[in-house]
């Protein structure tokens, strides 16, 4: 199957600020791949995010699907596009695990009714897929950052959008789950033929598990590619303002931070 | 085997409302024996002519049974009220007394009943219920971000507020409409009359209807309004159907048996802690337990002394060293967010 999401000089500032958050963005995705989006902190890379579920409304600029413009989708059927694993959060009740699945099937649901047999059936097939059916009864605030940051991806898989969006999957996770959740993710888009788009803080988690790079600064896309074309010594240079070193060894590339003494 | 025994637990709860109100028919002033009771119940049931004027009779339904059903709905709306507002303003330290929603439709009532007696009670209490819990919410709104205590102090404020403008409203009122402001405000069922018990049935049915469809949304609502919207939920449209609803059943149950404090903010935690944080289970079960909670509530305040104590007195003695435990138990329930 084939398919992509493309992204034509989107532009994003905040009413009460003149300056330009997203200052025309593009890039194209296609699916089955997944894509890293790298940049220092406050580059626009969570807006964007924002601009493609809807959150924020952008200023200009165009976001298709397939050709599809969607910009204009109500909440809902933006919901069947994108799904979002946002960033580790406490939520203020001890919901089931199950439960916190079951709400990533609201799009399917209407306003006065409860989640069917089949959003049952969907959630609790995220949950074995993902190999966390053990946790489906614990209380969602009683497990690990890592069990939870699965079970926000069982919520976006039971959502059963294509496009799926993760807000810096790896944060405030221990070097084992940041490599446990990308290699999950990697094997589901493998798997569900998903587009996935990430953004990440570590340009080595970038070359190890994505298929496309964009590489942002200061609200604009600065390169965008392959990780191995994309991440090199000019544009960390360029972007995080530090030197580094690219070491290849057994064909895997690493960005290795020039120590200054 | 876990979840059976909550099934059995959430049986109990429902249908708590009725074994509270059948014990609060044999307790009162009136020294009435249980067998009479029974017997004066029995015998209307298969005679209905029989005691139609007896004072035993006129005791049993027109006087406990109207205040236990009058307890029952206003203990649901607050209840239900809470559980509302706590899942929707993502803060468990919150409910219709604490936002300030009482207090408002308090003076809305105060107004009506005494400079505008032509203008219907509930209506002026609803829309100053409404003005209330729109302005604590946006006193509180600071940015993108609300943080629990800071709703919490904008509700003080509001109350404090509105409360002043009660007085005033004291100040001016004739001073024979005045004993019975005074006496309402409290938070009484004992001027309880079966025309008040259809109105405040009649706003529970209206206001809580669209809730309790809506409740499973609530649970998405409460994972915050950008991560609600990911999910395809559009808060801001919920948040006004919730928020009329809800008021419009709490400021009716005001204007009918005056402030009464903290039953929405207690029975709804109880609730979770029984039977878990499930909006789908958590409303209906907060009705039901808050219909239990204030019937036995009032019967304690009634037969407590010789007086007819407040039953806004027994729930505020109760509630208070309530919110003092959530406030230490804190990180559990993180409501810190």
């Amino acid at each position: 199957m084939t398919g992509h999401l493309e992204v034509r000089d989107l532009r994003f500032a905040y009413p009460s600020s003149p300056r330009a958050v997203l200052d025309g963005v593009s890039f194209r995705v296609e699916r089955g791949m997944v894509s890293a989006v790298l940049g220092p902190n406050g580059s626009g890379k969570t807006t964007l995010f924002k601009c493609l579920t809807g959150v924020w409304k952008a200023n200009g600029g165009t976001m298709t699907n397939d050709g599809d413009d969607f910009a204009a989708l109500p909440p809902a059927a933006r919901a069947r596009l994108f799904a979002t694993v946002p960033q580790d959060h406490v939520p203020p009740f001890p919901y089931r695990v199950l439960e916190v699945v079951l709400m990533g099937r609201s799009p399917y649901i209407s306003p006065f009714a409860l989640p069917s047999a089949r959003d049952y059936a969907v959630a609790e097939e995220t949950l074995r897929e993902l190999g966390i059916d053990a946790l489906r009864d614990r209380p969602y605030t009683a497990i690990s950052g890592g069990e939870r940051q699965l079970v926000l991806i069982a919520r976006a898989l039971a959502q059963e959008a294509p496009c799926l969006l993760l807000d810096e999957p790896t944060a405030h996770l221990d070097f084992r789950h940041q490599v446990g959740v990308l290699t999950t993710v990697r094997s589901l888009v493998d798997r569900r033929n998903l587009i996935a788009l990430m953004t990440l803080h570590d340009p080595n988690l970038a070359l190890m598990f994505s298929d496309y790079v964009v590489l942002m600064d200061a609200g604009r896309v600065v390169a965008q590619g392959p990780p191995r074309d994309v991440i090199t010594e000019e544009s960390i240079r360029e972007i995080y303002r530090i030197d580094a070193t690219i070491h290849a060894f057994d064909g895997t590339r690493f960005v290795c931070p020039r120590m200054r003494r | 085997m876990a979840l059976k025994g909550r099934r059995v637990l959430d049986a109990v709860i429902l249908l708590s409302p009725l074994m509270a109100g059948w014990a609060a028919l044999f307790v009162g002033s009136c020294d009435i024996p249980p067998l009479d009771v029974l017997r004066v119940l029995a015998w209307r049931l298969f005679d209905p002519g029989a005691f139609g004027e007896s004072s035993e009779w006129v005791v049993i339904v027109d006087i406990r049974l109207c205040r236990v059903v009058l307890a029952g709905i206003v203990g649901a709306v607050l209840s239900a009220g809470g559980a509302t507002f706590q899942g929707m303003f993502r803060n468990p330290l919150v409910d219709p007394y604490i936002l300030g929603i009482s207090a408002g439709a308090a003076f809305g009532c105060a107004v009506a009943v005494g400079f505008m007696p032509l203008i219907s009670t509930p209506l002026l209490a609803f829309a100053c219920g409404i003005l209330a819990v729109s302005l604590t919410s946006w006193i509180a709104r600071w940015g993108d971000d609300v943080s629990p205590l800071t709703m919490v102090l904008a509700g003080v404020v509001v109350s404090a507020f509105f409360t002043a403008l009660v007085s005033i409203v004291k100040f001016l009122v004739d001073p024979a409409k005045l004993q019975s402001i005074v006496y309402w405000l409290m938070g009484s069922f004992s001027l309880a009359e079966w025309k008040s018990v259809g109105m405040a049935a009649a706003a529970a049915v209206v206001g809580l209807t669209p809730v309790y469809l809506m409740r499973w949304r609530l649970n998405v609502i409460s994972m915050g309004e950008e991560e609600a919207r990911t999910m395809g939920v559009d808060v801001r449209r919920y948040r006004v159907v919730f928020i009329a609803a809800s008021t419009l059943a709490v400021s009716t149950a005001v204007s009918v048996s005056g402030i009464i404090g903290w039953v929405g903010l207690m029975v709804p935690h109880l609730v979770r802690m029984v039977s878990g944080p499930d909006h789908r289970s958590l409303i209906p079960l907060s009705m039901a337990a808050g219909a239990a909670f204030l019937i036995l509530a009032d019967t304690v305040a009634r037969s407590l002394t010789v007086y007819d104590l407040p039953v806004g007195l027994v729930t505020a003695i109760t509630g208070a060293p309530f919110f003092v435990y959530l406030l230490k138990r804190g990180g559990r329930e993180s409501w810190r967010g």
